[in-house]
């Protein structure tokens, strides 16, 4: 399995992932990212903050950036003003 | 070879030569486990229980999508599942975290041991409660504890378990676990796991790296975890 590597940067900052996963394919990656941000939020919200302002880089063996997951998308955000 | 497994003992329990002997002539067998093995499996029917001399498992329960959850680390001197001697099947799972050394305590053997030395089977019935002991607090932590606290107490209780059969000082520990299994602890991602170890660094309180807790700041560690080792039960009894 291919080993990839899910960087996470926010406001404060980069936290690099040495270790890395190894995952399946490219799909897989991206929904470790998404469960990762999901639970990153679920923490902020016991806190009462969310802060979309942050992404996960995942980068494959080798050094390459193939995918980019924002926080914003990886939740899908309803309100009576439609998300904003 | 059960050296660890007396020293957890002998922290809360004095334990007399006839006692040790006794102990050590109930262990007829020891094999090696490769990490990452899932040796026993729910529902399957046991007639021995499992000591770990060396290396790291843990009990594990996990859901139908593959989502699994770590309910306790067992340390080298932990017996694995002491309460299959009752139970006679797990409710969950046993996989080893490292490769592992093990000991096999058949049940025909415990029952001997214990109807010879009535003492060692309240000891051992201490064990098994310490063990309830330890998922109460994990039930406290991932139900209660945010994340960052969540893992502080995590590094701490394993510091003081592994402080009690030589593997660990005020300075840190080994620990062969990745960010993965500390997520599967914590009831985290390792995308998050990854970020509050890194909250955790920056703030100067630990470091876990390359398989290695470095205790930054002690005091300050067990404040942020809200750490009371009592539940530990870190004293002599008797």
């Amino acid at each position: 399995m291919p080993l990839y590597f899910l960087h996470v940067f926010n406001r404060t900052g980069c936290s690099r992932d040495e270790e890395g996963m190894d995952l399946p394919d490219l799909a897989a990656a991206r929904e470790a990212a998404v469960e990762g941000i999901r639970s990153i939020l679920r923490d902020e919200v016991a806190h009462g903050m969310i802060d979309f302002e942050g992404r996960v880089e995942i980068e494959e063996e080798g050094g390459a950036v193939v995918m980019v997951v924002s926080y914003r998308e990886a939740v899908e955000l309803r309100s009576e003003r439609n998300g904003e | 070879m059960i050296e660890p497994h007396l020293a957890k003992l002998r922290a809360r329990h004095s334990i007399s030569a006839e006692e040790e002997a006794a102990i050590r002539g109930a262990i007829r067998e020891f094999r090696e486990i490769p990490s990452d093995r899932t040796f026993i499996r729910a529902g399957e029917e046991l007639s021995f229980s499992t000591l770990l001399l060396e290396g790291l498992m843990c009990r594990y329960k996990d859901l139908r999508n593959g989502e699994r959850q770590i309910t306790e680390v067992n340390v080298a001197g932990d017996f694995a599942d002491m309460h299959s001697y009752t139970l006679k099947r797990l409710d969950h799972n046993l996989m080893t975290l490292s490769p592992c050394r093990v000991a096999i305590l058949q049940h025909d053997d415990a029952r001997q041991l214990f109807l010879d030395h009535p003492r060692l089977h309240d000891i051992y019935w201490f064990g098994t409660n310490l063990d309830a002991a330890i998922h109460r607090e994990w039930a406290l932590s991932l139900g209660r504890r945010d994340a960052r606290s969540r893992t502080a107490n995590l590094f701490c209780e394993l510091r003081v378990r592994l402080a009690i059969v030589g593997r660990a000082d005020e300075r840190g520990y080994d620990l062969a676990l990745t960010q993965t299994d500390l997520a599967e602890c914590l009831g985290l991602t390792s995308v998050h796991v990854n970020r509050v170890l890194k909250e955790l660094r920056e703030s100067g309180l630990v470091e876990f790296r390359g398989g290695r807790v470095t205790i930054m700041d002690l005091p300050a560690l067990e404040r942020a975890a809200e750490f009371d080792p009592a539940y530990l039960y870190v004293e002599r009894l008797d």
